[in-house]
């Protein structure tokens, strides 16, 4: 198998070169932004006397081949840039350089979030897709002082939370493990902190968030539902810098700097509620009546990029972050609970010409927790982890103006633990298998059918060895262009996943990832995406999808079987169907950005072992959802922002009635709950405001922030569950509610 | 939006079927997405047959308790079902029951001859009430004996009563603190200990056991489930000084999912793993085994 991943490699990285024409000139360079010197994707670089260009690719490189040789003017445009213009003189058989720093520009005459080309194109022709920025991101009111990728998603239409105290995305209907998490391209399997509460993304390392809700096309695969695709950002090539941040309960450190043929950049974030707890003596203060846990989250964020030649990108990525929970013993439990992820990469991108690059990836994922203890002096230890290990290989081939071809092949390796230990005693879980191998190609094009319609259609096929199952995923889009500012889209195709997840749901924790075995054939679902999306008026942007996904063989937790070593009994496989409506309305006026989303969406499942074989609404089914985000730029030190959710309530299993029984003959007695229908019934409507207040400011001559973000402004307690006590009598409701008003500080320092 | 009108950047007017156009698609789109929903059904709630049985193995059958369910709102008290028809059936032998009349709350049904509970044989019980008729099967596991018991380090006498010095804090105490063996029971779904108080003024060992783990809080009783023979049982066990009696017990499936039901809480209960065909409750069988042993 090695061997041929060589041979693979050779082929799509080395022979290409065999063919490309080195007997004119060639021009190359990197398009960057002149103050933060980070890379720009989706630049135009243009040859005035040629009319011919390239369009800069995600790393800011472009290339420009079988040029003549002469003197040339070249012009350089980015929507939310200063356009730039050189002239160069090419010489035949040679290849010239040439980089280009561009300043911002504004857009209305204020500084906004920079709209780019690539971003209007994507939204032209891909669907379901958005792009988010960190400036988006960082615009967002906050909770405790962190910014939250997650949080900010959830503001979205289609993207929804369990709860605000769970952070896992449930988009269009699809549970979190549905859904495909990539960190610089690398799977990241737990991507939360604080049992969901926090992602795992410090906002301070991302470059760019790409979130496709629905109907990706074939280079993605593995997953049912959406992508998010995140990239941590190059560090500064030219000069360091550094950025520091505070906030109530963690800081953050960031170190930018060049490195001959290219940048690092080092993130780092720490909550210190341990270290404040232990600062203050807060245990001895309340003795030994109440035991204080110990917790701690870390994030470490790491990338190296090294331009190696005018053709050549390479680029280190890690990930390291972790979560610790202690509970010292109060005399009967003591507990230790471990868990987080460690990634690593490297990709290579090699640019043969304008028309054909290739990029060889490899990539290490980790996700393991552990907890260990001991209950009355009774150790017992829970491990579970999963492991990836992964090689792919991409080409770009765009052989003329209408055809954009892509096409690769990657190969995984899975490891997967999970045991308990109680006593000397380790116990296994059944059926999970050895070492997995998951084999994955595709090939697509995007192709510019007329000036009206482009059609993005591909095949992936993926294979894994425990399964001994192939699968073959058409996929379809094609977006109609109504007018210069309209446009229509349709997708249609199938997706499969193998890996399938077993959560408690709130607590990410415990989240066991395990395989697809012959129990458990590969989940499937069939989506049908509409969209109509346009400018109305520049640079307001609205779109409309209408979504029907069709689920097959997907599995639920069985908690009526939690302590089966059966992979089958704990996950039942059934069907299930979502479908809905998203309408999605961005602005960007004077000082005034923002966005609003509505959401109108069912989701249903039906397994033959839950609910008696009868369709139920899954507990995170809402029927509307209203997102509205604001951020008012008041002067060039104040800003301001705020946030609105209304959602309808979420469902769930309410207890109809009960029964007495006693346990045999020793007088032990109870009532035993008989629940309704699954998800039959609906908590209390939704609601909620977050505000946050900014002033910018010189701290030491360095730009620095102070913030105040406030959760939950007005105070109001959602329902978090409701629980149904049939032991008391008569039985008694009661809600368990959710966080109150939080407000927090926050301190940035840049320099 | 300018002057009420939807204007292109440029200042052209939109094509006029194009508002046209939108409204049609999203017109034809709804109802083609609205009308492949799945409905789902609300339940409401209807009173059911409740059944208590316990059936161990060389024993005599003690009763068959009939309830009826309660809706959400009302209280208990009143539940007992007393005019059933109750039939206990293995093979040919098909055993009528009758309500215990001197029971006063009733619903207690017993049989007029004793009946001794056999080892690997199948009963089946039908109940007849509230218009309904419910029915549940059992097989009753195979009979098992204690082939050891070791107790905080002290291996006992498989016939006499020992007294053995226990531990006051639970920290003291050895692990594993009891160690059984018994032999197997072919057919079994899975097996227990349990430790019990037989004398119930006696000192407190162990204060306070998780309510959340229901039965554990019975009647100075801890019980332990386990699903294998080769599982090694460590937990805290007696709750009292005094004569206690450590059991093993061998479960047919009915009875294993019941106990595991009792770890789940509220409306994760699931009724429809409780084995009873038509009502709710539980009909399952035991074979067990004890020691005697003397706590100071």
């Amino acid at each position: 198998m090695k061997r041929g991943i060589c041979v693979f490699i050779f082929l799509f990285q080395i022979c290409p070169s065999l063919f490309a024409q080195h007997n004119t000139a060639s021009l190359t360079g990197v398009v960057g932004d002149s103050a933060t010197h980070e890379a720009l994707p989706g630049a135009r670089i243009e040859l005035v006397e040629l009319h011919r260009g390239a369009i800069s690719d995600g790393n800011g490189n472009f290339i420009i081949g079988d040029l003549p040789a002469g003197s040339f003017k070249i012009e350089v445009h980015l929507l939310g840039y200063f356009s730039e213009a050189k002239f160069v003189t090419l010489a035949d058989g040679d290849t010239t350089r040439l980089n280009f720093d561009l300043p911002t520009t504004s857009i209305q005459g204020e500084e906004i979030t920079v709209e780019s080309q690539r971003e209007r194109e994507i939204e032209r022709t891909s669907v379901s897709r958005i792009l988010l920025t960190p400036k988006t991101i960082e615009e967002v009111p906050a909770i405790g002082g962190e910014s939250d990728l997650f949080r900010v998603l959830q503001l979205l239409p289609g993207v929804k939370a369990q709860s605000e105290i769970s952070n896992g995305l449930y988009i269009r209907g699809g549970p979190p493990d549905q859904n495909l998490i990539l960190l610089d391209d690398n799977v990241i399997y737990n991507p939360t902190h604080l049992f969901g509460f926090f992602s795992t993304f410090n906002t301070d390392a991302i470059k760019s968030v790409d979130l496709i809700k629905g109907g990706y096309p074939a280079e993605y695969g593995g997953r049912l539902n959406g992508v998010l695709d995140v990239t941590t950002r190059e560090g500064d090539p030219n000069e360091f810098h550094g950025k520091t941040s505070l906030s109530l309960i963690s800081a953050r450190q960031t170190l930018e700097f060049p490195v001959p043929g290219g940048s690092i950049l080092l993130s780092g974030r720490r909550t210190y509620i341990d270290e404040f707890l232990n600062a203050t003596n807060a245990q001895k203060i309340l003795g030994d009546t109440i035991r204080l846990p110990q917790y701690y989250f870390y994030d470490l964020n790491a990338k190296i990029d090294e331009h190696l030649g005018p053709a050549d990108h390479l680029s280190f990525s890690g990930y390291l972050g972790g979560d610790h929970l202690y509970y010292p013993s109060n005399g009967y439990v003591e507990l230790t609970l471990n868990w987080g992820n460690q990634l690593a990469s490297a990709e290579w991108t090699h640019i043969f010409s304008d028309k054909l690059s290739a990029r060889t990836f490899a990539g290490y994922s980790a996700y393991s927790s552990q907890s260990f203890g001991n209950i009355t002096e009774s150790p017992f230890e829970f491990d579970n982890g999963i492991q990836e290990r992964s090689v792919k290989e991409d080409a770009d081939w765009m052989p003329n103006d209408a055809h954009d071809i892509r096409m690769g092949a990657g190969l995984s390796q899975f490891r997967f633990n999970f045991y308990n230990t109680l006593g000397s005693t380790n116990k296994p879980l059944k059926d999970t298998g050895g070492v997995p191998d998951y084999l994955s190609m595709y090939a697509q094009d995007e192709w510019k059918a007329t000036d009206r319609i482009t059609a993005t259609y591909g095949l992936r096929a993926e294979w894994l060895d425990l399964a001994n199952a192939m699968t073959l995923d058409p996929r379809l889009t094609v977006a109609y262009q109504l007018n210069p500012l309209w446009s229509l889209k349709a997708s249609t195709g199938i997706y499969h996943q193998f890996l399938h997840l077993v959560t408690a749901g709130e607590f990410t924790f415990f989240d066991l990832w395990i395989p697809g075995t012959a129990p458990l054939p590969p989940s499937k679902s069939t989506q049908y995406i509409l969209e109509l999306s346009g400018y109305p008026s520049e640079p307001t942007f609205v779109s409309c999808d209408l979504y029907y996904k069709k689920l097959d063989n997907i599995v639920e937790y069985n908690e009526a079987k939690f302590m089966s070593n059966s992979i089958a009994e704990l996950l039942p496989t059934g069907t299930g169907q979502a479908y809905g409506m998203e309408l999605f309305l961005r602005e960007r006026l004077a000082n005034l950005t923002g966005w609003i989303g509505y959401t109108l969406s069912w989701v249903t499942e039906q397994i033959p072992e839950l609910n008696n074989g009868q369709p139920f609404y899954p507990t995170y089914d809402e029927r509307h959802d209203i997102q509205l985000v604001l951020n008012y730029k008041f002067s060039d030190r104040w800003t301001a922002g705020a946030t609105f959710t209304y959602a309808t309530g979420q469902a769930y299993t309410s207890d109809i009635g009960y029964y007495h029984l006693a346990f045999d003959e020793t007088g032990f007695e109870q009532n035993l709950d008989i629940p309704g229908t699954m998800g039959g019934e609906r908590l209390p409507d939704y609601n909620r405001a977050d505000a946050s207040l900014t002033y910018s400011f010189l701290m030491f001559g360095k730009d620095a922030k102070a913030s105040l973000d406030v959760f939950n402004l007005y105070n109001h307690r959602n329902v978090w569950f409701r629980v149904t006590d049939t032991q008391k009598q008569p039985p008694q409701v009661s809600d368990v509610l959710l966080l109150p008003i939080i407000p927090t500080l926050g301190l940035e320092v840049t320099y | 939006m300018a002057n009420g009108k939807w204007r292109m950047a440029s200042g052209e007017r939109r094509p006029r079927g194009f508002t046209r156009f939108v409204r049609d698609c999203m017109l034809f789109m709804l109802p083609v997405l609205f009308d492949a929903c799945t409905s789902v059904n609300e339940s409401t709630f209807s009173p059911q047959i409740a059944i208590q049985g316990y059936l161990y193995a060389n024993e005599p059958l003690d009763s068959i308790v009939i309830r009826e369910s309660i809706p959400i709102t009302g209280t208990s008290g009143n539940d007992r079902v007393s005019n059933a028809i109750v039939t206990l059936s293995t093979g040919d032998s098909v055993y009528r029951l009758h309500n215990d009349s001197s029971f006063v709350p009733g619903g207690r049904y017993l049989s007029d001859h004793p009946i001794v509970i056999q080892p690997g044989t199948t009963y089946t019980l039908r109940v007849e009430a509230l218009g309904q008729v419910a029915t549940a099967t059992t097989t009753v596991p195979s009979s098992i004996h204690l082939d050891s018991v070791t107790l905080n380090g002290q291996r006992l006498s498989l016939t006499a009563v020992d007294s053995v010095t226990y531990p006051k804090f639970v920290d003291s105490l050895g692990s594993p603190g009891i160690l059984m063996w018994w032999s197997p029971s072919p057919g079994s779904a899975g097996y227990g200990i349990e430790a019990i108080s037989l004398d119930t003024n006696a000192d407190t060992i162990l204060d306070a056991v998780s309510s959340a783990v229901g039965d554990s809080a019975a009647m100075g009783r801890y019980r332990f489930f386990i699903l294998s023979t080769d599982e090694q049982v460590v937990w805290p066990q007696f709750t009292r000084y005094g004569l206690n009696a450590i059991r093993a017990l061998a479960l047919d499936k009915n009875y294993e999912d019941y106990v595991l039901g009792l770890y789940l809480s509220g409306s994760q209960f699931n009724n429809s793993t409780l084995d009873v065909q038509g009502g709710l409750g539980i009909f399952g069988s035991a074979a067990r085994t004890s020691k005697l042993v003397y706590l100071r």
